[in-house]
């Protein structure tokens, strides 16, 4: 069902895997190519596009990128920038940044997807396995023998 | 994979010229048609990449989605998380993708050669592919052959004294050559591919030296490929040195067995355009030196043992090979000790001064002791006229080489050349490397040396280096 509002933008209305509604100008959704071929296709004219990979709490977080995005096409990057800073720091409290990333790679949001695999990899950045291992709780199970060949293998990285 | 592997390498060896048009910024072209797991039923054990090693946060995320968090890290970050977990390692030294797209990618280029280092090492992971491999030493000496998979060499041949001068493109020498290391191998020609270094010979850029160079490229390619030789990686001698010092751009000193030669390379590539210095003073006028030295003080030594030595050397009625392929093994047999003996002066004029006298046993020769031969041997490279040479000093050749490289204007500064690594047996001598290139021999004075570095142990770390461009030749 497609609803249209009074600067003739038309609605879409997805679906999370919970049962969660969100209904957003086309625009917005757009910025999803998943979404977008959908709707190309003709998938949207009838009820609610399903998203059976992505929960509300985290496609609300997506709508959240997906609307700043649409809206601020011409304005300026650099506070686009900041925006995403501070858009990626807000949804760690909210949902895991692998979950936002997955959604992004489903729905096929290369901003997104970009956004925060750079969040993940700055995370890591100039840390140790032992640090890495604790941040995201990875359990080592490499023999005493293999850890220190993998460490001399990859002498030069931790120098 | 073999276009992979190729055009992997070729992009190490033209580093720097090509534009970055391969530069693949997001796995999208993998995203569409993967399903996703929720990270909360992680550890089900589904997909078989490696169960719940990389974590919960990453368990149920698809592998390209995590190789874009890597990719974004950088290959530094990506070598560190290797050594995370069992999973992580998997991933990580298994993905060929990654590691070219750490070589395609400009900004990691200047980061350090140890990108390009353990991307290479990386690349190779997988294909425990077993190479015949030999090396054409400098022409006269030693050729070293042995399996790249292993740290050293299996074995080596006097190469002169079996084969005569295989610098010269004779087909039928060349094809006796490898047939021989082929079968002390004991393999068939056809069962291995080889990777081979290419003597420095024929340096000019001249068309007479071009054509030289490649009448022994073609001559070693057809008797390779005409015994069924799968694959041939030839690479030049002074490239490897460069690379087992992990640079791919500098000035190799390469002191070889007639002939020290100085060689700038940029991105890998010899640049003949720019020039290559060569002087006729190697290995063999060293210890040549040393030996005529020894001789003068004869008297001096009261170890009868030394004079047989010496003698035996000189009284046997040997053809110059025979006697030349002797002094090698001489050489060999005494120089890891003489090389703690011997040294290149910092300041030779006062060390003549000095009382500077040691002495070593040599196993079954007995003792033998030098005083003022220790420093006066190596000083033959920096003043070829005292042993009677008519030949330009090894510092001075250097400074010419980087004078050169200057006027060449090849890149926008001057840092490529720079560094400088020494390479052969002889390089070793203690002092030759350090202020004697620097300071002393007034190189600082035209462009102050950045990185010097030289090989300690010649064959086997370059041969590290084959080990690495193995799978290159593909």
């Amino acid at each position: 069902m497609s609803i249209t509002t009074e600067n003739n933008e038309k609605m879409i209305t997805l679906m999370s895997s919970d049962g969660e509604e969100f209904v957003v100008e086309e625009a917005v959704a757009a910025q999803s190519q998943t979404i977008k071929h959908l709707i190309e296709d003709g998938c949207s004219t009838e009820g609610s596009i399903p998203l059976p990979n992505v929960t509300g709490r985290v496609l609300s977080e997506v709508i959240q990128y997906c609307k700043k995005h649409s809206s601020s096409d011409d304005k300026e990057e650099k506070e686009l920038e900041a925006w995403d800073a501070e858009f990626v720091k807000a949804a760690d409290d909210h949902v895991a940044l692998t979950d936002l990333m997955m959604a992004a790679n489903f729905l096929d949001i290369k901003g997104l997807l970009d956004l925060v695999a750079q969040t993940l990899a700055n995370m890591i950045t100039g840390k140790s396995p032992e640090e890495v291992r604790r941040m995201w709780n990875i359990k080592n199970d490499f023999t005493p023998e293999e850890a220190e060949k993998v460490r001399k293998e990859n002498q030069w990285a931790f120098e | 994979m073999a276009m992979l592997l190729r055009k992997v390498w070729e992009s190490v060896s033209n580093r720097g010229n090509n534009s970055p048009t391969t530069t693949t910024s997001s796995s999208n072209s993998y995203g569409g048609g993967i399903t996703i797991r929720s990270s909360s039923s992680s550890g089900s054990g589904g997909g078989g990449d490696g169960g719940g090693g990389l974590g919960p946060l990453f368990d149920g995320l698809p592998v390209d989605v995590v190789m874009q968090i890597v990719r974004m890290a950088g290959p530094r970050e990506a070598a560190r998380l290797s050594a995370v977990s069992r999973s992580w390692r998997c991933l990580i030294s298994s993905d060929n993708r990654l590691w070219i797209f750490f070589l395609h990618t400009r900004q990691y280029h200047d980061a350090s050669s140890d990108s390009v280092f353990f991307a290479e090492t990386n690349l190779r992971s997988g294909y425990p592919i077993q190479r015949c491999l030999h090396s054409l030493k400098g022409g006269a000496g030693y050729c070293k052959f042995g399996w790249s998979k292993y740290p050293k060499p299996s074995g080596k041949s006097a190469t002169f004294l079996e084969f005569g001068n295989i610098e010269s493109p004779l087909y039928s020498r060349l094809r006796h050559f490898f047939a021989t290391i082929y079968s002390r191998m004991q393999v068939r020609p056809s069962a291995q591919p080889i990777v081979l270094s290419l003597p420095l010979c024929h340096y000019d850029d001249t068309e007479s030296a071009r054509a030289s160079r490649r009448q022994l490229k073609d001559a070693i390619l057809t008797a390779l490929f005409d015994m069924n030789v799968p694959a041939v990686c030839a690479i030049n001698q002074a490239t490897l040195a460069l690379y087992a010092a992990r640079r791919t751009s500098g000035v190799v000193v390469n002191i070889g067995f007639h002939v020290t030669s100085v060689v700038p390379i940029l991105h890998g590539k010899v640049m003949r355009s720019v020039g290559v210095e060569s002087i006729g003073v190697g290995a063999l006028k060293v210890t040549g030196y040393l030996r005529e030295q020894m001789q003068q003080n004869n008297m001096n030594f009261e170890s009868l043992y030394t004079v047989r030595t010496l003698k035996e050397l000189a009284s046997k009625p040997m053809t110059y090979n025979k006697v030349m392929v002797n002094i090698h093994f001489w050489e060999e047999k005494c120089f890891p000790q003489l090389v703690e003996l011997c040294y290149v002066a910092a300041d030779y004029e006062a060390e003549l001064s000095k009382e500077t006298t040691a002495s070593l046993e040599v196993r079954g020769d007995g003792q033998f002791t030098l005083s003022k031969e220790r420093f006066k041997t190596g000083e033959v490279l920096f003043q070829p006229r005292l042993a009677g040479l008519r030949a330009m000093g090894l510092h001075q050749a250097v400074a010419l080489c980087m004078d050169h490289c200057h006027a060449a204007e090849l890149t926008g500064d001057d840092n490529w050349f720079k560094t400088v690594v020494l390479s052969g047996g002889t390089a070793c001598l203690p002092g030759l490397a350090g202020e004697n290139l620097e300071v002393r021999k007034g190189i600082a004075r035209t462009s102050p040396l950045i990185n010097l570095q030289r090989n300690k142990s010649d064959s086997s770390s370059l041969w590290g280096r084959y080990s690495l461009v193995r799978c290159k030749d593909y």
